[in-house]
């Protein structure tokens, strides 16, 4: 099923390399997957990824709508609808899906991010079929009850409990991000804030249902052991039976306004074992960024804190100032991304002083860029990483899940490999001299209450 | 288990349904999947044990589909032999296998991994040291020298000494503040008094601040010997080549390692919950009990069991009781630990203080009723139609089956296991399943712990 369409030239160095690759191993291994795609006639879009190594297929449907969706004032409707579309439709009970799953001898799991909510299984490939019929029945026939709203919203609530309010860092990352954005929703946490997630109603959940939940308004992905010809038929039965919802508008979230000025966001919280500081910058992903331009700022996050050779490693780790010192890009929200990094100083060293140190690291990359060196052992190092993804399934399946969910093709997503080959230095030092900019970021910082003492004994 | 340096750090943007959630959470449950599963037809995957020329043994799966090769492998040992006063002595050995070896220093060891892209890792447990190797298959031989290397003449530069000390300081008084740590590293300390398995794995600020160069010269001496490893290679590399590889790396190591006896031990069991008083939104409970050893003949009826009430899934009858009914948790889950001297059946959630004493009430009543009644019929026979579904869903990638095998070794089993589990599994019978629900579920013999400030009276 090699229906992906491959032309430019900037592919061609991909090539180059898969098939130096195939040489070297002398026999007929394959380094990158071949994705195909087709659309059913409701306006479903459907990508098949062949692996025939194990019996095993990944199921996954992706829709186009997430937590920066949900209604202000109602935020954690996306999430807590996931939470629900695991009770009862017309034709199963309550829990019953994931009890029908295990069952199969499959696993399911299911996550809402800003721009995306998706279901995923695992089942041996002769389940496949009844794994679709599921899937496509809580589409559009999901039955809330009162009751079980009120139960789940308990679920969530723990949730965020468990997952945010018990780790000083997460809340930290949740205040950040609120004041990193100012105006678009990606500043809401994607869990809720507590106090709107007390108040969601089966009410809330349906209309959002109702809104987003339509076979064209989202994507079938199915990896594993299967062919895109043992895929249409079974996705016309299953899918293809629900009606088309009305064509939604394009996704136009309101957008940020100029970054004026740098932020500061200092908590003080018992529970923080160490003292750390922690800077985002609002820069493009790669759905919202100008060509190249997303690949420059990945390769430079490498650069700059993606391992043990790395910039902030040598200058922060090294020379015994912190104990962990890294960079963290996210990459593939639609409307923006987040270029991160998180120092721990070591004990005893102040906190100023290793934000001195990260200042003029990146104060150093805005003047001066990086080495060739640097640049291509950044790019070697993407390269590996696309073959190790290529032995993962999921990790296949996510990447053309996301990514065409996110309105991008599978030739563009293939031709990735490409572009980060054509990055030049000046690309990465445009972008660091642009981005790594004071007044896009936001500072955080988390230590123990001052009066207290620190670090109690484990 | 593996060694991460990086602090959890973006959180909120994902909401995982439980399995996931509860098994990272746990650490130890996570260990465990390639435990729980059972195969389906194994088409693919063939298990061959092989003998390299210097007598040292493997499993090997040739696998061609992907240009990568994965080695996962265990020196039996790991912090049970940490000399006493000196605990975290096996988990700094491990760290500092990463820091400099031969003529290479820290700086240039990393560079050299960093240029071949691949994939380096060690790490400690209570049992053993494991290291994993994973590598694009044309760039196979150096990144093969350079583990030899690393595992043969590791430098214990007094420099990377400090560094790894100082990291590990600040990892402790973060974990002090996770309250899963913190309440599974108090039931071992409870469980196990006295023996080995009851000091604390990642040794205490004071042990750490002591250790000298040659103690950990000394150590990495003493555990890192041939007649304790056990290697699992897979991938893009055929018989001959996989057995001159061993060699290659680890026919240098000396012959036999000098381990102290470790008494196979029983867990005790306290009375009352052992509380660790902490400010926490949310209290967090470790419990856990004896259970069988993995060469027992009951062990298959035991992973059945534990399935029936702990898998996690929505109609475990903990899950059932704790969250679906009640509400009182996000998720909880029990795991089977087939450590090298004790075999447990460990599990863990989190909920609100003022719920911890309704919450444990359930819990035991759970446990109560299974080993009086055991699971109904339709319990038992989805809990093995799962078992045996799901095992290839843990065999999906070249490092994934890997690092399952090598726990499939580690437990005892043979490289038939994947042959044989579903045979032992589907003979298991519902009355098999109530005799050892009736011989291991005494909630009486539950040994507890709980982080927080939780309200015990029901």
């Amino acid at each position: 099923m090699q229906t992906t369409p491959k032309c430019g030239t900037e592919h061609w160095r991909g090539v180059l390399l898969a098939s130096a690759l195939l040489l070297l191993a002398g026999h007929s291994a394959r380094a990158e997957p071949q994705a195909s795609t087709f659309k059913l006639a409701n306006g479903m879009e459907v990508v098949v990824i062949p692996d025939h190594r194990v019996p095993v297929v990944t199921h996954m449907v992706w829709y186009r709508a997430g937590a920066a969706d949900d209604p202000w004032g109602v935020s954690g409707i996306a999430h807590f609808l996931e939470h629900l579309m695991f009770k009862a439709t017309g034709k199963i009970k309550s829990g019953e899906f994931t009890r029908i799953i295990t069952r199969l001898g499959g696993r399911d799991n299911a996550q809402t991010t800003h721009d995306s909510t998706a279901y995923f299984q695992r089942v041996a490939k002769e389940q496949l079929r009844r794994v679709m019929e599921l899937e496509a029945d809580r589409m559009v026939n999901l039955k809330l009850v009162e009751e079980e709203v009120r139960t789940e919203r308990d679920v969530i609530q723990e949730e965020r409990r468990s997952n945010v309010d018990a780790n000083p860092l997460a809340l930290l990352s949740e205040q950040m991000s609120a004041a990193l954005y100012q105006n678009h929703p990606y500043g809401r946490p994607a869990l809720g804030w507590a106090q709107e997630m007390a108040k969601l109603s089966l009410q809330d959940a349906a209309t959002f249902y109702r809104r987003f939940y339509a076979p064209n308004n989202a994507v079938l992905v199915v990896a594993g052991d299967v062919t895109a010809d043992e895929v249409r038929p079974l996705a016309q039965a299953t899918y293809g039976r629900n009606k088309a919802g009305p064509a939604l508008p394009p996704r136009a979230r309101p957008q940020e306004p100029a970054s004026l000025a740098a932020r500061r966001v200092l908590m003080e919280d018992a529970r923080a074992g160490a003292h750390v500081l922690l800077r985002f910058y609002h820069v493009p992903s790669y759905p919202s960024a100008r060509p190249g331009e997303a690949e420059s700022i990945e390769l430079l996050a490498g650069i700059v804190g993606g391992d043990d050779t790395s910039r902030m490693y040598q200058r922060l780790v090294a020379s015994k100032l912190a104990s962990t010192a890294g960079s963290d890009y996210v990459a593939n929200n639609l409307d923006s991304g987040r270029l991160s990094f998180v120092v721990i100083p070591s004990d005893g060293v102040p906190l100023e002083k290793v934000e001195a140190e990260l200042d003029a690291i990146l104060a150093e990359l805005r003047e001066k860029g990086v080495t060739q060196d640097e640049l291509d052992r950044a790019k070697s190092t993407l390269e590996a990483r696309r073959v190790f993804d290529s032995d993962n399934q999921v990790t296949l399946a996510r990447r053309y899940g996301e990514g065409v969910a996110l309105g991008r093709s599978i030739a563009d997503l293939d031709a990735l490999p490409g572009r980060i080959q054509a990055v030049g230095l000046d690309d990465i030092k445009r972008v660091a001299a642009e981005l790594l900019n004071a007044q896009r970021s936001v500072t955080g910082i988390l230590t123990p209450p001052r009066a207290a003492p620190q670090a109690s004994k484990p | 288990m593996t060694s991460e340096k990086g602090p959890r750090m973006f959180y909120g943007l994902r909401g995982p349904r439980p399995r996931a959630a509860y098994g990272a959470m746990l650490g130890l449950v996570c260990a465990l999947v390639g435990l729980l599963g059972s195969p389906i037809a194994v088409r693919a995957l063939t298990v061959e044990e092989i003998v390299s020329a210097k007598g040292i043994k493997a499993w090997l799966v040739e696998e061609h589909a992907v240009p990568l090769i994965a080695i996962r492998f265990a020196f039996a040992g790991g912090a049970t032999q940490d000399q006493p006063g000196k605990e975290g002595q096996a988990g700094m050995v491990a760290d500092l296998l990463m820091e400099g070896a031969g003529d290479l220093s820290a700086a240039a060891l990393k560079e050299k991994l960093s240029r071949l892209g691949v994939r380096l890792s060690t790490s400690s447990s209570r049992d053993a040291v494991y290291g994993g190797l994973e590598t694009l298959t044309a760039r196979f031989g150096p990144s093969a020298e350079l583990l030899r290397l690393m595992l043969v003449a590791p430098r214990f530069d007094a420099d990377a000494i400090e560094r790894v000390r100082s990291q590990h300081l600040t990892d402790l008084a973060i974990a002090a503040n996770e309250p899963s740590r913190v309440g599974v590293d108090r039931w071992y300390s409870e469980a196990f008094k006295g023996h080995p398995y009851g000091r604390p794995v990642d040794g205490t600020p004071e042990s750490i601040a002591r250790l000298t160069r040659d103690d950990l010269k000394g150590q990495h001496a003493r555990l890192l010997a041939r007649d304790v490893l056990k290697i699992v290679i897979v991938g893009d590399i055929d018989k001959r080549a996989a057995a001159a590889a061993i060699d290659a790396i680890f026919g240098g190591l000396p012959e036999k390692a000098q381990l102290d006896r470790v008494e196979r031990a029983e867990p005790r069991s306290l009375p009352a919950p052992v509380i660790v008083d902490k400010e926490q939104p949310l209290a967090t409970a470790t419990f856990g009990i004896a259970s069988l050893p993995t060469n027992h003949p009951d062990f298959p009826a035991l992973q059945v069991l534990n399935h029936v009430i702990g898998s996690g899934d929505f109609d475990s009858r903990l899950m059932e009781e704790v969250r679906v009914k009640r509400g009182l948790a996000y998720s909880i889950q029990t795991g089977l630990l087939h450590d090298s001297v004790a075999s447990l059946l460990l599990g863990g959630f989190a909920t609100k203080n003022e719920t911890m004493g309704v919450a444990l009430a359930a819990v035991r009543d759970v446990l109560a009723t299974t080993a009086r009644n055991g699971p109904t019929p339709a319990q038992f026979e989805n809990a093995k139609r799962y078992l045996v579904g799901s095992l290839l869903l843990d065999f999906d990638t070249n490092a994934k089956v890997a690092g399952s095998l090598l726990g499939v070794w580690l437990n005892g089993e043979g490289p038939d296991y994947l042959l044989t589990r579903n045979q032992k599994i589907g003979a298991v019978t519902l009355k098999d399943v109530k005799r050892v629900a009736e011989q291991v579920l005494k909630p009486d013999r539950l040994t507890v712990t709980i982080v927080g400030k939780p309200k015990l009276d029901p």
